[in-house]
C-alpha cells in the first residue's frame, strides 16, 4: 500500500493496532479556526450544530485532517448543570463568573445527575456527532472531548474557590466529583452511540502548575479510573490530554490507566529527549503532538515542515505517533500551517510497505 | 508565650494553612499589646514568604498558595484598624489582562501574590483597553505595569500595551506574562521582565524596583 492509499479511519486503526499505517496520521485539533471555512463568527458557529458540523467538514476537506471533532467547548457538561454561558463574536464562550452555580461549599451537595440527552449543549454536541458520522464516518473517525470532573466543578464554582475547597472542604468536592463523573460517563456513552470512536479526556488539573499529584489523585483518582474504564467499555479509543508542561504522566499511565493515546504539551520531566520519551512511553500508548500551538501561529510554512520532520524522526519510528498540536490549533493562526502538518506527513512520514 | 514566640507561631500557622488559629492568635497578639506592625512584619509576612518559597520549590501548589493568601489577608484585615499610618508598601503595581482576553484566574493569583508580599495592587480586571494600562499607571503613580495575555490571539494586544506604556511613560517598569508568553518576548516586545508564575512575578518586580 502506497502513501495516501489508506483512508483516515484505516490510518488511525492501523496506528492503534500497533501496525504502521501508510503515513503518520495528523490531528490538527482545529476548532475555532474552522469558522473561517464558512465565514461565520465564533459565536454563530458554536450556537448551531449544523454550522459547527459544516465548518468541521469543510476544514477536513481543505486540510485533510485524520479526524473530525464533535465539539463546542469545554463547558457543555457544566452548562447541563445550569451554568450560564456568555457567547462572544470572535472568541470562545465563557462561563458567567458573576452568577456561579456553586456559591458555597454546601452547594456541591445540591448537584444532581441529569439526563444528558436533554441537556441543550450536550444534545447539540450529539447532533454534531450525528452529522459528522453520517456524512463521513465511514472514512474519517469522529472524536469528541469530555472534561475532567474537577474542571467541571471549577467552572461551576470558579477555579480559585474550587482549588481552595479542595483543601478546606474535600468531602464536598468529592461529592461533587461523584455526580459529575456519572454525568461525564453518561455523556461519553451517548457520544459513542452517535458514532464517536475517539474520546479525549483533558487532564487540565493533573499537572504541577495547578496542584500536587497527591491532592489530584487523592480527590479524583478513583473517579478518573471509573470514567476511563467506562469509556473503554463503550468501545471508544481514549486519548489523554494535558495542556501543561509538567503533567503527572506516570499517574496517568500507571495509576489511572486505560489510555490508548497520550498527548502532552511538553517533554515530561522524566525524559531527557523526545527520543527518550518515545522509548519510555511509546510502547505503552500512541503518542500525539508535539507542536506548541503558539508556535504554529508564529512560524511560516517551511518552518512547520522542518520542525514536523524532526518530530517524525524522533517519534514516529515503527508507528505509534500522531502529528499535531499539543492543544487546540490557534483559532487566529494561519490556515496554511495546518496544511503544512499534513504535507509534512506526506513528505517525511511515510512508512515502508 | 513571649512576643517573639507568638509571632513565630502565627507565621508557622500561616504555613500550615490553619486559618482559625492564625486569626485567633492575631487577635490575641493585638490584645496582649504586641505592636500591630510587628504582627504583620514579624508574624504573618514571614509565614507568607515561606509559603512562597515552598511554592517555588514545588512543595506547595496553587490550592495551598490561595488558601495561605486568604488566611493572610483575613488576618491583615484584623490588624488594619490598629495600624494608624504605619503601613508602608514596597510599591504599587497596575495589573490587567489585555484587550480581547477574558482570562482572569492567573492575573488574580498574581494580584494576590503581590498583595501578600507587601505591594499595593491596582487591578484593572480583564479585557482592558490597551491605552488604559499606561493611563492608570500615570494616574495612580504606580511603579510597575503588569500585563497578561492568555491566548495567542491576544499577544498583539500585549505588544501594543508595552509600546503604549513605553511611549507615554518611558521609565515605567513593565512585566509580562500568560500562557503563550515566553521569556523571548521580553526583548521582542520591549518589556522589562517576564514571569511564569505568581511568585516569579513578585521576585521579578522586587528585582526591578531594587535595581
Amino acid at each position: 500500500m502506497k502513501n495516501g492509499d489508506m483512508t483516515s479511519r484505516e490510518r488511525i486503526d492501523a496506528v492503534l493496532r500497533g501496525d504502521t499505517p501508510d503515513r503518520v496520521p495528523v490531528f490538527t485539533a482545529g476548532h475555532g479556526i474552522t469558522r473561517h471555512m464558512l465565514g461565520v463568527s465564533y459565536g454563530e458557529m458554536v450556537q448551531s450544530s449544523r454550522l459547527m458540523a459544516s465548518c468541521m467538514l469543510a476544514w477536513q476537506d481543505l486540510i485533510g485532517d485524520d479526524r473530525l471533532m464533535a465539539y463546542f467547548d469545554m463547558m457543555v457538561e457544566a452548562a447541563g448543570f445550569g451554568m450560564k454561558m456568555v457567547f462572544q463574536d470572535d472568541q470562545p464562550a465563557y462561563s458567567d463568573k458573576d452568577d456561579l452555580l456553586i456559591k458555597s461549599p454546601d452547594d456541591y451537595f445540591k448537584l444532581e445527575r441529569y439526563d444528558v440527552e436533554k441537556a441543550e449543549r450536550i444534545a447539540m454536541t450529539l447532533e454534531v456527532a450525528d452529522i459528522l458520522f453520517t456524512t463521513r464516518g465511514d472514512t474519517v473517525p469522529v472524536a469528541a472531548i469530555v472534561a475532567e470532573p474537577l474542571v467541571v466543578l471549577g467552572l461551576l464554582r470558579g477555579m480559585e474557590a474550587c482549588l481552595m475547597d479542595c483543601i478546606r472542604h474535600p468531602e464536598a468536592v468529592k461529592f461533587g466529583l461523584d455526580v459529575v463523573t456519572d454525568v461525564v460517563i453518561d455523556y461519553a456513552r451517548a457520544l459513542t452511540r452517535r458514532g464517536v470512536s475517539i474520546i479525549v479526556n483533558c487532564h487540565d488539573y493533573g499537572n504541577r502548575s495547578i496542584m500536587s499529584e497527591k491532592l489530584w489523585m487523592g480527590l479524583q483518582g478513583d473517579h478518573l479510573r471509573r470514567m476511563n474504564a467506562a469509556i473503554k467499555e463503550a468501545g471508544a479509543t481514549l486519548v489523554l490530554h494535558n495542556c501543561d508542561a509538567n503533567p503527572y504522566i506516570d499517574a496517568a499511565f500507571d495509576d489511572i490507566g486505560y489510555l490508548d493515546v497520550y498527548q502532552c504539551a511538553a517533554l515530561p520531566a522524566s525524559c531527557e529527549t523526545w527520543a527518550d520519551y518515545k522509548q519510555k512511553y511509546g510502547s505503552r500508548a500512541v503518542l500525539f503532538g508535539e507542536w506548541w500551538p503558539p508556535d504554529l501561529a508564529a512560524v511560516g510554512y517551511d518552518e512547520v515542515l522542518a520542525r514536523s520532520r524532526k518530530m517524525i524522526e524522533d517519534l514516529a519510528g515503527g508507528g505509534g505517533f500522531i502529528l499535531g498540536p499539543t492543544c487546540e490549533y490557534p483559532s487566529h493562526g494561519p490556515i496554511i500551517n495546518a496544511k503544512a502538518l499534513v504535507d509534512a506527513s506526506r513528505m517525511y512520514g511515510t512508512y515502508p510497505r | 508565650m513571649s512576643d517573639s514566640t507568638v509571632l513565630s507561631v502565627i507565621g508557622e500557622s500561616v504555613i500550615a494553612l490553619e486559618e482559625p488559629k492564625v486569626l485567633e492568635l492575631t487577635r490575641q497578639a493585638l490584645d496582649s499589646g504586641i505592636a500591630p506592625i510587628a504582627v504583620i512584619n514579624e508574624g504573618l509576612t514571614p509565614g507568607m514568604t515561606e509559603v512562597g518559597k515552598l511554592f517555588e520549590e514545588g512543595e506547595y501548589f496553587l490550592p495551598e498558595l490561595l488558601v495561605a493568601a486568604e488566611v493572610f489577608k483575613a488576618a491583615v484585615e484584623i490588624v488594619k484598624p490598629h495600624l494608624g499610618d504605619a503601613v508602608e508598601t514596597k510599591g504599587k503595581v497596575v495589573l490587567g489582562t489585555v484587550e480581547g482576553d477574558i482570562h482572569d484566574i492567573g492575573k488574580n493569583i498574581v494580584a494576590l501574590a503581590f498583595e501578600t508580599n507587601g505591594y499595593e495592587v491596582v487591578d484593572l480586571g480583564i479585557d482592558v483597553p490597551v491605552a488604559r494600562f499606561a493611563d492608570e499607571y500615570i494616574a495612580s503613580g504606580a511603579d510597575v505595569v503588569g500585563a497578561s495575555a492568555m491566548i495567542t490571539s491576544t499577544l498583539p494586544a500585549l505588544r501594543r500595551v508595552v509600546s503604549d506604556v513605553r511611549a507615554k511613560a518611558p521609565h515605567a517598569k513593565v512585566l509580562i506574562g500568560g500562557a503563550p508568553v515566553t521569556p523571548a518576548l521580553v526583548a521582542e516586545y520591549g518589556s522589562d521582565a517576564y514571569a511564569g508564575d505568581a511568585i516569579e512575578a513578585v521576585r521579578a518586580v522586587d528585582a526591578l524596583l531594587s535595581a
